[in-house]
């Protein structure tokens, strides 16, 4: 795994855990300079922690990124930051002042914060609060940018990341497909309309990736379990869809995860996030709106033919109007798979685990059917596009990587 | 240090959308948020923060409801007027204008009223 990944994937749990921290904190009634220790030990606690114990595991012989990569990273930026401008609107979309920065605003207050959790009209005060937590500390250290400026930074940033995170694993195996995996994305109308729209989901996709490239890069060890668990600790406190992503990559990868004490290591990677969601769901947040309002008589909707051929198709729909690229990377995947004689490796299992998930929560939705898949459906597409991408991508081209020799690989031996 | 680039390098083109977003959040007019939030300005310096208030909108609409929701945060807003809450906050659209929402602001205390854009907002308290 190039160490710039890890680099990245640990500012991003930091983050998270920042977050985590920031609520428990409040809840505890910690006034906010309190809080405010608090979370600058837990960054100075995270440096010291990858400088001292991370790094040094992972350092390489050869260790620089090439002159390419970094002008790859430097034009995905570019492009990122020229398309966002034009989809540039005040407040974001409706769930971002309805929901996403409705919470942040609350959150921001460390007296009335509460009150957040009396809006259940046109408002889910049920769900995890990772993005808000992390608007409404920066609110709280600059009063004058609001929740829309920071809350507008993090979006984009995580956007950015995800296409980052696609160059700098699959760049080592081949420059045209890297460079044509994250063109796919980019080059997307509405990946960069929900980069700035300030919503949970490229947030929610960002750590998902970034849980599946620790696996998978990283050679079977404390770090690569340790990695995945913060990356999947903060899936759980992103959205709650995450919960179910977490659920379903653990229990696909319990072997790796849990087995041989290193459970230790991956109940340590979601600690703070978990509890920070068990406080909140048992504590604070009413009922989800699904798990309220559904009873045994949803089960019924099972049997209901039409519902299954209706969600087919909107997704299908989906799939061609958003994510167009996929549609090729599955087919000639299985192609490959046919040609190698090959399964599916289990992480393309989970995804395609975690889409018929998707799919029945739509099938005893007790909501209307239609209008539960046109609010939502095309985000829970992009929640796991960009894991898909990585994955099937890299099972395709298979473990033929292009890096130099090193310690690091000499004396684990190349896992992909 | 090369190796922290690319994280540096995401940070930094964050930083730049940003401050485009700032910029064009100066310009822009375009928004249900912004109309409200320039209807309600100076509301606030008449509600507590944390305050518990009802709401009151023509034809309950919820846009209008959230859109207020949020320009008022902390502020909780109930909806519609099943609170027994002391004050109300009414955002009456004067082209579907609703007498029974006038008859409410008559007869109650009014502590606060703008116009803005087609919506007449009042802040009112049982007499």
């Amino acid at each position: 795994m190039p160490t710039a990944i890890i680099y990245i994937i640990w500012a991003m749990a930091t983050a998270g855990w920042g977050s985590a921290l920031y609520f428990l904190l409040l809840a505890a009634g910690i006034p906010g300079i309190g809080i405010a220790v608090a979370i600058v030990l837990l960054l100075m606690g995270g440096l010291y922690y990858l400088q001292k114990k991370i790094l040094p595991i992972v350092s390489f012989v050869i260790s620089p990124l090439s002159t390419l990569t970094m002008v790859g990273v430097g034009v995905i930026s570019w492009v990122m930051v020229v398309s966002s401008a034009s989809h540039i609107t005040s407040y974001g979309g409706w769930d971002a002042w309805a929901i996403w920065n409705l919470q942040a605003k609350y959150l921001a207050d460390g007296t009335h914060w509460q009150n957040m959790f009396l809006n259940t009209r046109h408002g889910h005060p049920d769900y995890p609060l990772l993005v808000p937590t992390i608007s409404a500390i920066c609110s709280r250290l600059v009063p004058s940018a609001g929740v829309e400026v920071p809350a507008f930074f993090w979006s984009v940033a995580m956007a950015i990341l995800v296409l980052v995170l696609l160059w700098l694993s699959l760049r080592p195996k081949s420059l045209l497909v890297s460079a044509w995996a994250v063109y796919s994305v980019v080059a997307s109308q509405y990946y960069v309309t929900q980069a700035t729209a300030m919503y949970a989901d490229i947030t929610l996709a960002c750590f998902f990736l970034a849980a599946i490239q620790s696996l998978r890069l990283l050679p079977a060890g404390n770090l690569q379990v340790l990695l995945s668990a913060l990356c999947i600790g903060c899936c759980v406190w992103t959205k709650n869809e995450g919960t179910i992503l977490a659920g379903l990559f653990t229990v696909f990868h319990c072997r790796t995860l849990l087995l041989q004490k290193r459970w230790v290591m991956f109940l340590s990677g979601i600690s703070l996030p978990l509890t920070a969601w068990c406080l909140l769901k048992g504590v604070y947040a009413p009922a989800n709106d699904l798990a309220h309002n559904f009873s045994v008589a949803s089960l019924q909707q099972l049997m209901q033919w039409a519902r299954y051929g209706i969600i087919w198709q909107h997704m299908a729909d989906t799939v061609n109007a958003h994510f167009g690229y996929m549609r090729w990377v599955i087919v000639l995947y299985l192609l490959v798979c046919l040609f190698r004689k090959r399964w599916p490796t289990a992480t393309a299992w989970m995804l395609a685990g975690c889409m018929a998930a998707y799919f029945f929560i739509y099938v005893l939705s007790p909501m209307d059917l239609n209008w539960h898949l046109v609010t939502s459906a095309d985000r829970l597409m992009l929640q796991l596009m960009p894991a898909l991408l990585y994955v099937l991508i890299d099972d395709g081209i298979g473990n033929k990587i292009a890096m130099p020799q090193n310690i690091f690989f000499s004396r684990f031996g190349m896992n992909g | 240090m090369r190796n922290v680039l690319p994280l540096l390098l995401v940070l930094l083109a964050a930083m730049v959308a940003t401050a485009g977003f700032i910029d064009g959040r100066k310009k822009g007019n375009d928004q249900l948020v912004l109309q409200h939030s320039t209807g309600l300005a100076g509301v606030q310096k008449y509600l507590p923060a944390g305050a518990h208030i009802g709401f009151v909108c023509t034809r309950n609409d919820a846009p209008t409801y959230a859109a207020c929701r949020y320009v008022l945060a902390p502020v909780y807003l109930g909806y519609r007027v099943s609170l027994p809450t002391d004050t109300l906050l009414v955002v009456n659209e004067r082209e579907n204008g609703d007498s029974l929402m006038q008859q409410m602001v008559a007869s109650h205390k009014l502590l606060w009223q703008n116009t803005y854009l087609g919506y007449n907002y009042y802040l009112i308290a049982k007499q």
